[in-house]
């Protein structure tokens, strides 16, 4: 019995003695003899060779060819390094990860990857390829709403905010809370998470806007205005807020080259003054002869930004309809507009929406498309920007790709910019990440990093009006609801002008 | 334990056996329908994140068990085997509650479950639901020392909110139940108020997890999302369950002393045996040939429903739609176009579908036309329509649609997903290679189906635009058989012969062949709306059936009109003289 016992304990400690070494040869690194391949590894997201902000969280990836042992290095120009061990998937630790991109701001990482093929289980090793860290540090959340890339129905919606340093995701209103309804057009002033505004369609429709942790509940339609506020923009002061009102139709293709269009019968642009709960004539683009839509305020809040069209029969016309992009002097004292008006994108072969200016007022950027103005179903709709101080574009290639790149906002230090593509799939919509350098070159976009890469594959959501904004949105969900459900609505008037009693005499 | 007596075993027994009659019998293609609704995916992250959620774990287990429903028989005796179990744990916990064995206990038992034949679940999620809860009241009673028991009944709660939401009102209900009974017989003045304590933690813990773990509204925090599809009001029949228990419960109460009478076990099974005969006979879902259609349609099936509909009266429109679909697949539509009870545009075609029948039923009839993204459309809306946003035979159906219209990455995120699914695995195996531009463009039906697409852009839906739909349809494709039958379906049906006779120009002068419906309408076209009787011959129209129209003409004025109906009722110019024309739908 005692020879037994012994015998086992002994080759219990043998056993323990082994792990080590068994785990080390299940994690051991290929040698020099590995067969190097031609071509930089196949990884999803494409993290080779992009610039990332110093605050960004791990870029964890997955390798798509089928290997087994792994073995990652990330060698910071500072001397730092990071190992990963393990099979196709490669998530680094986030404390690690933050310092060793902490220590390589404004410096390059380069990966070097090898492993053993599965096929014939030969070591092999990819030519390393690089991360740019830019000293440059991105807003700490995107909000963003997720929603089937439906046609006509929305199903389950959401809007979300993602801290951009780690994988922290929350939601700032699920349509669950509020009867399954249509949430959209979540908007902020300067970025500010504190101060927003958001639609919501059908059950509780009404536009909500947050400030100073009140939530107001406002009926915008008005018999004067064609609809309910659409598409906002706040101005700076967080006084303002410059919306298109549309009534909004779309039907559906019959041709494998294209699915659907989204066009306005009419739009306008007016202004809506948040302190008086007003929308003010003098300050809109009331016009029948033009439809005009997707305002935006420039940073210093003196002109208002739009784009506009020459009003065409639709929907016979849809793929005649070319919007350009325009602005006018803007009075915030008075709350007018001027009459001067710049023209900054001509509409002569395509047609521009989503004018964003970045925060230092420098660079316009817009997207192009064939013709209308909802490029979300275009496939060529790209990415184009233009320098404010001469007119002439900037190269932003690097953005683009062959399928639709859309919606796009600034980061409020004008370094980087988020931009919705569905280059991935062609149907689903995510939001890509790329550096903007103090002469307007854009540098390759990044996906935004996920703990585990594969929750793209089997996300069914749309990441739909990206937005970068400074810090935690604060606001729960459940006042939301609140306001949603309890609130009354407050009618907001439309407010004309008295003439002065000097011109009356 | 003591072994249960012979009488509820046979109680039992017969609820089992009876459930599942009935719902083999009348519910099969129902549940098989559901299960479309549900896609079990074998992955660590799927079963992550639905346990993050209320009642997120017996989610998981339901979807598990629904991906089996497509087997023969599995579904009702899933279903049977969930309305026998827990009506045995709640018949267990009324014997333990009363600590006496009661004749009618067993029997009231019974009551509730039976509500389950009245209104079906269209997820076993409540099932389990209540199984989890039942059950753990039952543990909890075997706990027979008393502050052991609380604490017991405590953790027992707290963990199946979480986990099987509302398991644990279940639980609470059953642990008040026996506690309050307890205290009435005099099992402890203190009881029921620890039972009533523990019900009360059971109503306070969804709110505490509302304002701490989740984001969720005041129903899911109860209930969960996963009993019922969350978009809908809630169920009458779950207030009709719940009322049931309580009642049922009250009734034992009362009843708990009497003895039972001689002959009332035989009176009693006699009874039981006879509702449920009936209920096997009389309980047939409404739209059940809808279903099944619907079921051999998924099978591609579809000689099946066309000689099933032709031997059988088709019931209801949505299996009409099926009817004419199958018929269309089959080549067989002009034979069968008057034999069926045609409707009109909505026989086609669902008209601006909504429910998850309708988007199906576009989807496919879309897709037989050839209207490809028509069919990727209604296929998209389809998958939303479903509370979990996965509907696998719809999104195979996206997988093709994507490779017609050469968008493969599209169709490789589908087909990644179904790969992670047990049922739909071999076929994604299959699909896969398609993605190779070169595969796909030497596979036979993915060539045919982009030879047939529109080339001519056009905005009708063929859901609410049918005849311009197809107008296009046919003018980019004349060869395309299934729009070209349900083109002349159409114009026939509604008796719009020159718009007929213009898609016929093309056969003039021909020696093709015809259909019987097709020849019958030229020769009463050029009869009586042309006035030319002789100019049927420049096409290939039959001596026999010029002839019979010849003696249908002669005898139309002579013949009674049953024997008309009876001689000439099959034939079109019958149809078109005296069958009054469908209504067209309000644009």
């Amino acid at each position: 019995m005692k020879s037994f016992l012994q015998q086992q304990t002994l080759s219990l400690l043998l056993s323990l003695a082994l792990v080590p070494a068994l785990l080390s040869a299940c994690a051991e690194k290929p040698d020099g003899t590995a067969e190097i391949q031609s071509h930089p590894p196949v990884i999803f997201p494409d993290y080779t060779d992009v610039t990332v902000p110093v605050n960004i969280a791990p870029l964890n990836f997955r390798l798509q060819d089928p290997v087994e042992n792994l073995h990652v290095t990330v060698r910071g120009d500072d001397g730092q390094t990071l190992h990963h061990h393990g099979k196709q998937h490669v998530s680094f630790h986030p404390k690690a990860w933050k310092k060793l991109l902490k220590g390589n701001a404004g410096r390059t990482l380069t990966l070097h990857l090898s492993a053993l093929r599965s096929q014939d289980r030969q070591h092999i090793a990819w030519p390393p390829f690089s991360i740019h860290v830019s000293h440059d540090s991105i807003d700490s959340h995107l909000v963003y709403r997720l929603i089937e890339p439906g046609y006509e129905k929305w199903h389950i919606v959401g809007i979300y905010q993602r801290n951009l340093e780690n994988f922290d995701e929350k939601p700032v209103i699920r349509n669950e809370l509020t009867g399954y309804n249509c949430i959209n057009c979540h908007s902020f002033c300067n970025g500010n998470p504190q101060q927003m505004l958001l639609h919501m369609r059908a059950t509780y429709g009404a536009t909500y806007i947050a400030a100073n942790g009140q939530i107001e509940k406002l009926d915008t339609r008005t018999p004067h205005t064609l609809s309910h506020l659409t598409y906002p923009y706040w101005h700076p002061s967080g006084r303002y807020i410059a919306a298109s009102v549309n009534d909004i139709k779309q039907f559906f293709h019959a041709v494998k080259e294209k699915k659907m269009e989204v066009f306005d019968l009419e739009s306008d642009v007016v202004v809506y003054d948040v302190a008086h709960h007003s929308i003010l004539s003098a300050a809109s683009l009331l016009t029948k002869d033009c439809y005009e839509t997707f305002p935006a305020f420039s940073p210093d809040g003196q002109w208002l930004y739009y784009c506009s069209a020459p009003a065409l029969p639709m929907p016979d016309h849809y793929d005649r309809i070319r919007y350009g992009i325009y602005r006018r002097p803007f009075d915030a004292a008075q709350g007018r507009i001027g009459t001067t008006t710049d023209t900054l994108v001509r509409a002569d072969t395509h047609s521009a929406s989503f004018p964003r200016i970045s925060p230092d007022g420098r660079f316009l950027m817009y997207t192009e498309t064939a013709y209308g103005q909802f490029p979300i179903w275009h496939k060529d709709a790209d990415i184009r920007m233009i320098n404010l101080s001469d007119g002439s574009p900037t190269e932003v290639s690097l953005l683009n790709s062959n399928d639709t790149e859309s919606y796009h906002s600034w980061s409020r230090n004008s370094r980087w910019t988020v931009v919705s593509s569905r280059r991935e799939n062609g149907l689903y919509t995510l939001p890509y990440f790329a550096h903007i350098d103090s002469a307007g070159r854009a540098s390759k976009p990044f996906l935004l990093p996920q703990k585990n890469p594969d929750a793209y594959d089997f996300l069914l959501y749309s990441f739909n009006l990206p937005e970068l904004v400074s810090g935690e949105i604060q606001l729960s969900p459940y006042e939301l609801q609140h306001a949603a459900t309890r609130k009354t609505a407050t009618q907001v008037d439309f407010h004309v002008p008295q003439p002065s009693r000097s011109r009356l005499r | 334990m003591k072994r249960l007596p012979p009488y509820p075993c046979l109680l039992w027994s017969l609820v089992f056996l009876g459930s599942f009659l009935f719902f083999e019998l009348n519910y099969r293609y129902w549940y098989r329908f559901m299960e479309q609704y549900s896609l079990f995916l074998y992955r660590w992250d799927y079963f992550a994140d639905l346990c993050v959620q209320v009642g997120g774990f017996n989610a998981w287990v339901t979807a598990w068990v629904t991906q089996f429903f497509q087997l023969p028989c599995f579904a009702p005796l899933c279903l049977a085997g969930l309305l026998t179990l827990p009506g045995v744990l709640f018949s267990l916990l009324l014997k333990r509650s009363f600590n006496e064995s009661s004749l009618r206990a067993p029997l009231l038992s019974l009551c509730p479950w039976f509500l389950f034949w009245l209104y079906p679940v269209e997820s076993i999620a409540f099932l389990l639901a209540l199984t989890a809860g039942l059950g753990s009241a039952c543990l909890y009673t075997r706990v027979r020392k008393a502050p052991l028991r609380y604490l017991a009944g405590f953790a027992l709660i707290t963990l199946l909110y979480p986990l099987a939401a509302p398991a644990h009102l279940a639980a609470a209900a059953g642990i008040l139940l026996y506690e309050c009974i307890r205290a009435a017989r005099g099992g402890g003045d203190k009881a029921g108020l620890w039972g009533l304590g523990l019900c009360l933690w059971a109503l306070v813990l969804p709110l505490a997890a509302m304002r701490t773990v989740y984001v969720v509204p005041l129903r899911e925090a109860f209930l969960s999302k996963h009993l019922f599809h969350p978009e809908y009001p809630l169920p009458a029949s779950l207030w009709y369950v719940a009322t049931s228990f309580l009642a049922v419960a009250g009734l034992a109460y009362v009843f708990r002393r009497r003895q039972a009478r001689p002959r009332e076990k035989p009176a009693c099974i006699s009874l039981l045996v006879a509702g449920m005969i009936l209920g096997v006979v009389f309980g047939r879902h409404p739209l059940e040939q809808a279903y099944r259609y619907d079921w051999l349609a998924r099978q591609g099936a579809w000689e099946r429903i066309a000689r099933d509909a032709l031997e059988h009266p088709v019931k209801d429109k949505d299996a009409l739609v099926y009817a004419n679909l199958a018929h269309a697949y089959c080549r067989s539509y002009n034979e069968a176009l008057l034999q069926l009870p045609q409707i009109g545009e909505e026989g086609f075609i669902p008209r601006d579908p909504k429910t998850r029948l309708g988007l199906i039923q576009a989807a496919e009839v879309s897709w037989l036309l050839n209207h490809t993204n028509s069919a990727q459309r209604f296929a998209f809306v389809g998958v939303l329509s479903s509370e979990r946003n996965v509907q696998p035979r719809l999104m195979r159906r996206l997988i093709e649609t994507y490779l017609v219209n050469e968008e493969y990455k599209a169709a490789e995120k589908y087909i990644r997903i179904l790969e992670k699914s047990a049922l739909y695995r071999r076929e994604m195996q299959k699909l896969r290679p398609l993605l190779d531009p070169e595969t796909a463009s030497q596979t036979e039906w993915i060539t045919q189906r982009r030879r047939l697409n529109p080339t001519t852009d056009n905005p009708y839906d063929p859901t609410k635009s049918f005849p311009s739909a197809l107008a296009f349809l046919l003018d980019d494709h004349p060869d395309n058989p299934a729009a070209f039958a349900y083109g002349m379906g159409y114009l026939l049906l509604y008796k719009e012969l020159h718009a007929f006779m213009h898609y016929m120009e093309e056969r003039k002068g021909t020696d093709e062949k015809l259909p019987t419906l097709y020849q019958e309408a030229i020769c009463i076209y050029y009869t009586a709306v042309e006035n030319n009787p002789e100019a049927f011959r420049s096409y290939a129209v039959d001596p026999d059936v010029y002839q019979r129209y010849r003696e249908y003409l002669q005898q139309s004025g002579s013949l009674s009109p049953t024997l008309l109906r009876r001689r000439y009722g099959d034939a079109y110019y019958y149809y078109a003289q005296f069958v009054p024309t469908p209504e067209k739908p309000a644009s």
